[in-house]
């Protein structure tokens, strides 16, 4: 049962026309990037870390009882994984490994970011999200393919979306 | 107008994230708590701050080959580069005597980042840039 005020369609629908001025953002650093978002929110389901208080799949916003098969007393409520797919871009955040953050591409981003994470979070249909700021995740081609390949779910922004 | 330092440096595979992380808060006062809430995606990571200077300490995920852990710090001020640099710790304002903006309009601190922790006694911290 979804504990927000809307449904995940309308969720997504929401989230699709706060991201835009990101997306315009990312398509004038490389006119070929793709951006999106995965996880949770993509999916419909938490993890399969994360479980309810019967042992139950839990929706994206559900409440977490249990992490790793131990009792879960963290934060609860949900964020959505955004990303950027852009080998240029890739190129230019250089050597660091694990998580790529698109706000290190150029400072005007950061703005651009806080103001959507902020939208987000002031949006009643968006009840409980995580997203100030927003964090944009870098992947290559290859890599988001391979979060594909592992069963990956992702939705792609379309750019111009009113 | 916005000043943006950021710095990033890496350890040695052989650490582990939390004994890094407990490591960073006894040498240098780093607050380092777990992050629980996703914001890295399936990435481990430590977070914390002292007051605008925010701090990630990330390790490798699982099926991740690289086992070094980054830790990246960034501070975001409307202060001007002396006052913000004046306006931290004194144990930071090492990091952030900088002036010069990349082509990103950041201020990469990455080289005075890692001379604090080897001065710290993290002889195997290095640079990432």
């Amino acid at each position: 049962m979804l504990q927000g005020d809307g449904s995940r369609a309308q969720i997504v629908q929401a989230i699709g026309e706060d991201a835009q001025p990101s997306v315009k953002a990312f398509l004038g650093l490389d006119p070929e990037a793709r951006v999106g978002f995965r996880g949770s929110l993509a999916n419909g389901l938490k993890n399969d870390t994360k479980l309810g208080s019967n042992g139950e799949r839990v929706p994206f916003d559900g409440v977490v009882a249990t992490k790793n098969g131990q009792p879960y007393t963290g934060p609860q409520g949900n964020d959505a994984d955004f990303f950027v797919v852009s080998g240029n871009l890739a190129a230019q955040l250089g050597n660091t490994p694990f998580f790529r953050n698109a706000a290190r591409l150029d400072t005007s981003l950061n703005g651009i970011f806080v103001d959507f994470g902020g939208g987000l979070q002031s949006n009643p249909l968006l009840s409980g999200m995580n997203v100030e700021p927003a964090t944009f995740r870098e992947f290559t081609s290859t890599g988001i393919q391979k979060k594909l390949n592992a069963g990956d779910e992702q939705i792609y922004f379309i750019p111009g979306q009113p | 107008m916005m000043t943006h330092f950021l710095a990033t440096v890496e350890f040695d595979a052989h650490r582990s994230l939390p004994d890094l992380a407990a490591d960073l808060a006894n040498a240098c006062g780093i607050p380092l708590t777990k992050e629980e809430s996703g914001r890295f995606d399936e990435v481990p990571a430590y977070v914390g701050n002292v007051g605008e200077v925010q701090f990630t300490l990330f390790g490798p995920a699982e099926d991740q080959e690289d086992r070094e852990c980054v830790l990246e710090i960034s501070y975001r001020t409307s202060l001007p580069v002396k006052q913000a640099q004046a306006a931290t710790t004194a144990l930071l304002q090492p990091v952030f005597d900088g002036t010069e903006m990349d082509s990103t309009g950041h201020i990469n601190c990455s080289a005075q980042l890692s001379n604090l922790l080897v001065a710290r006694g993290f002889g195997d911290c290095k640079p990432v840039n």
